[in-house]
């Protein structure tokens, strides 16, 4: 009983949604991006096609393999080396945006609030809590986004709607005249590579509860990315102008500075920075659970909790060099000619080469696909069973209420039995 | 389970009280000097010198006299020298044994000087990108010779300077037609705008008469009081000249949102008092012969609050008369206004050539951009029309005593 975590299709949209809101929230690169005018609004909005078509193979590959995985979905379309190879390069990614995400906290951390507090002190405030969340385990990070989620979703919506009255239109005008189309399709293109939170559909929609949907929980995730998104980037357009807020380095956070009431509420930013310290926690314990969770399965470890710590050592470490402790250094990340790129490698190159050899080796692979999928099945038939109420002694927990799954799914994937 | 939960609710309680409270640094507040208004100048020697009104909290260590101010006194006022404003502010001569806060900042005063011949494009990138500094503060030129007379002015009810000004600009902005409050980042948002240039507010010590004047004491000193009237035109980062109160209603009228500005319309030898409130002008631009068109569209709601005239503003034919008068008033100001700041000023601090950027073709606007002040703005055939329209004649009908007696 209560073996594995399972979460459920909007915990896993929410978890998505609100590490992916991180960046506009932090440091909004669509202002930077394609023509870098008023339209950027349109550019966002253009980006959520391109997300979807980066996003395609990853998506088509997961919902072949549903049972399976990351690490053996690898491991079954280009065998066990090839897998292990592929998914250490996806270790190597999930911890890189585990550093680069805790540089960008420790960053504006120290530019915009705790400016003389020391480098380390502010480490040590994000590490140790993403470090307790991530070998808590999946459930516990689906269960924080629901609740974290909605009041980052909150602070967005409220500091649009009180900050309406100082919103100038002329700061969108003119529409699409100073851009050209070539731009806004450049800009868009960027914007969507810096989505890289497929990875995480990919990684804990093996968790997903009985008869809950993979493609919902992408949708939706991306319905209330976009429509959040949005809603950031207007009401920074509208207020402070394209022109001053991609002067800024987080430019929603300069917006929500110049919002509210001048003598009974004051300095009302400090929920727009608990929403982005929270938000920002809840990312790096996903990404921290993530890379420790490929090298948990790669190495076949006995538990993907042991891994947490030395990454976050290390991320720790990297993050105290001189190097990293630079301003110039977070510019690196905004521009288009790095951190997307390398995101465009992982969450599209990659994943379509393993479409493409998934396809070229359907027949010899739609057999292990069958096998698991069989085994699943019986594993569910035989709980099905195990938990039929007999005729007047109806058990008090279903289980359809519980947060934990009461089927281990075989054979057991994700996260270590200790996490029972 | 429990237990976990218990660690989670304790985290976020430590993480809400770390971030809440009332300061984010290590500073106790009252090791704090809390500037809350700045006077900017240059000094022959081309230095900067900044004078500040900082915050005296009571109950400090040190007295007043320790710290230059006054013994119970409110704010205390001291002067620095520096090569660049971010030294300056933050009293690298070691003249006071507190850490410089600005987040508390309300008021950023430039001397007239300054403004004109330096500019304070240097002082904008320190307000924009250091710390201490933001976006919120309201941005004067001071007209007086004698800049820190500012610092010297009886404020009337209020204890000290940048919270007097804060609050006057806070709760004027939208009932005044003589000048307007400009905060930093209306300001920075202006001088990115493509096809408008700023406009600084402006603040001058005057002397005053009786007004505040103590009983009894005949041999007073002379007291002053700040008066807020007109605006300063900008080109740029750099003051280029100064609009009076009337000229300065140009502006307000057709670039803020005013929701019951007090005005007075002669008529005749008489005046008329009126509450006014207006809407956004209409804007049309074209662009013909090389020469640009400019038809400006401007409505106005009036209330009647004083009748000196011998009209009967409940009657429409004579409301019709006022209106008249009224919109000849006010067309012959903005005209008059408008063409001064295109002869003297060459600065587009109306917009119009935001208006023309938006309603042109972008080839065109981009091939006369750079010459749009100097050239285009400057020489813009520009038609004002004026609407108004009396909707409310006060509590009375016809004037005061007629048919009285």
């Amino acid at each position: 009983m209560n073996k594995y975590p399972s979460i459920c299709q909007n915990q896993l949209a929410l978890m998505i949604a609100g590490s992916a809101l991180m960046f506009p929230y932090s440091f909004l690169p669509v202002l930077r991006t394609g023509p870098a005018n008023q339209d950027a609004w349109i550019v966002m909005l253009c980006s959520i096609v391109f997300i979807i078509a980066l996003n395609a193979p990853f998506l088509i590959l997961k919902n072949k393999f549903l049972n399976f995985d990351f690490v053996e979905m690898n491991e079954a379309i280009l065998g066990k080396i090839g897998g292990k190879f592929v998914s250490l390069i996806y270790t190597f990614f999930a911890f890189s945006c585990y550093t680069a995400c805790m540089l960008i906290a420790t960053m504006y951390t120290r530019i915009y609030l705790l400016a003389e507090t020391p480098q380390w002190i502010v480490l040590l405030f994000v590490i140790i809590p993403a470090m307790y969340i991530a070998t808590s385990g999946a459930g516990t990070i689906a269960r924080l986004a629901t609740f974290i989620e909605p009041y980052i979703l909150l602070t967005i919506f409220v500091f649009c709607v009180v900050g309406i009255n100082n919103m100038e239109l002329f700061n969108i005008l003119p529409i699409l005249k100073d851009s050209k189309p070539m731009d806004i399709v450049e800009g868009a293109f960027f914007t969507a590579a810096r989505f890289s939170e497929i990875l995480i559909l990919v990684v804990f929609s093996i968790y997903l509860r009985r008869g809950h949907s993979l493609n919902k929980s992408y949708f939706r995730s991306l319905a209330v990315f976009g429509v959040s998104f949005f809603i950031i980037v207007i009401s920074t357009i509208l207020l402070l102008s394209s022109g001053v807020a991609k002067l800024m380095h987080a430019p929603f956070y300069v917006y929500s500075r110049q919002v509210g009431g001048e003598d009974l509420l004051q300095r009302l930013q400090v929920f727009n920075a608990l929403a982005w310290i929270m938000g920002t926690i809840l990312k790096l314990s996903i990404y921290s659970y993530m890379a420790s969770f490929f090298l948990y399965k790669v190495t076949n470890f006995k538990s993907q909790k042991f891994f947490v710590y030395p990454l976050s050592l290390l991320a720790f470490v990297v993050n105290m060099l001189p190097f990293m402790q630079r301003s110039a250094t977070l510019d690196l990340f905004k521009q288009d000619t790095t951190y997307p790129l390398f995101v465009l490698f992982i969450a599209f190159i990659v994943p379509l080469l393993l479409l493409i050899v998934y396809l070229i080796r359907q027949k010899s692979i739609k057999p292990i696909i069958d096998q698991r999928n069989q085994a699943v099945a019986d594993a569910e038939a035989k709980h099905d069973a195990a938990v039929q109420p007999k005729p007047g002694n109806a058990p008090k927990n279903s289980g359809q209420n519980s947060n934990e799954a009461n089927i281990p799914q075989a054979p057991p994937p994700g996260d270590s039995p200790q996490q029972a | 389970m429990i237990k976990k939960r218990l660690w989670i609710v304790v985290m976020i309680i430590i993480m809400l009280v770390a971030t809440m409270s009332g300061r984010w640094s290590r500073q106790e507040p009252k090791n704090l000097a809390i500037g809350i208004a700045y006077l900017y100048e240059k000094t022959d020697e081309g230095i900067y010198s900044i004078t500040a009104e900082i915050v005296h909290l009571s109950g400090t260590n040190e007295s007043g006299a320790a710290t230059g101010g006054q013994s119970g006194s409110l704010s205390i006022i001291r002067n620095f020298k520096g090569p660049t404003v971010s030294e300056t502010v933050r009293d690298t001569e070691v003249k006071v044994e507190k850490v410089f806060f600005g987040s508390q900042n309300r008021v950023r005063f430039f001397s007239e000087e300054l403004a004109r011949e330096d500019g304070i494009l240097d002082i904008l990138d320190f307000f924009v990108r250091d710390h201490i500094a933001d976006e919120r503060p309201y941005l004067f030129v001071v007209k007086n010779e004698k800049p820190t007379d500012i610092f010297e002015a009886d404020l009337g009810g209020s204890a000290r300077l940048g919270e007097h000004i804060h609050h006057i600009a806070g709760k004027r902005q939208d009932t005044v037609l003589t000048t307007t409050f400009v905060n930093t980042l209306k300001f920075v948002r202006e001088y990115y705008c493509e096809g408008m240039q700023p406009v600084i507010s402006v603040v001058e010590a005057k002397e005053t008469e009786a007004a505040y004047k103590t009983p009894g004491m005949e041999d007073e000193p002379k007291k002053t009081e700040l008066v807020f009237e007109g605006l300063g035109v900008m080109k740029g980062a750099k003051l280029v000249g100064l609009l009076s109160e009337r000229e300065a209603m140009t502006y307000t009228l057709l670039r803020e949102d005013i929701k019951g500005a007090h005005t007075s319309i002669p008529v005749g030898e008489k005046e008329i008092g009126v509450k006014l409130s207006n809407s956004r002008p209409k804007i049309k631009t074209s662009y013909e012969n090389g020469r640009v068109k400019i038809n400006i569209d401007l409505k106005l709601k009036l209330s009647v609050s004083e009748n000196e005239t011998e009209y009967d503003v409940s009657q429409y034919r004579d409301i019709k008369i006022l209106e008249n008068i009224a919109n000849n008033h006010f067309r012959k100001e903005i005209e008059s206004t408008i063409a001064k700041i295109q002869r003297e000023y060459k600065s587009d601090i109306f917009g119009f050539g935001m208006h023309f950027h938006v309603q042109q073709k972008h080839d065109l606007w981009e091939s006369i951009k750079e010459e749009w002040d100097d050239k285009y703005f400057a020489e813009a055939d520009i038609t004002v029309k004026v609407d108004s329209k009396i909707v409310f004649s006060g509590e009375t009908r016809e004037k005061f005593g007629v048919n009285a007696r």
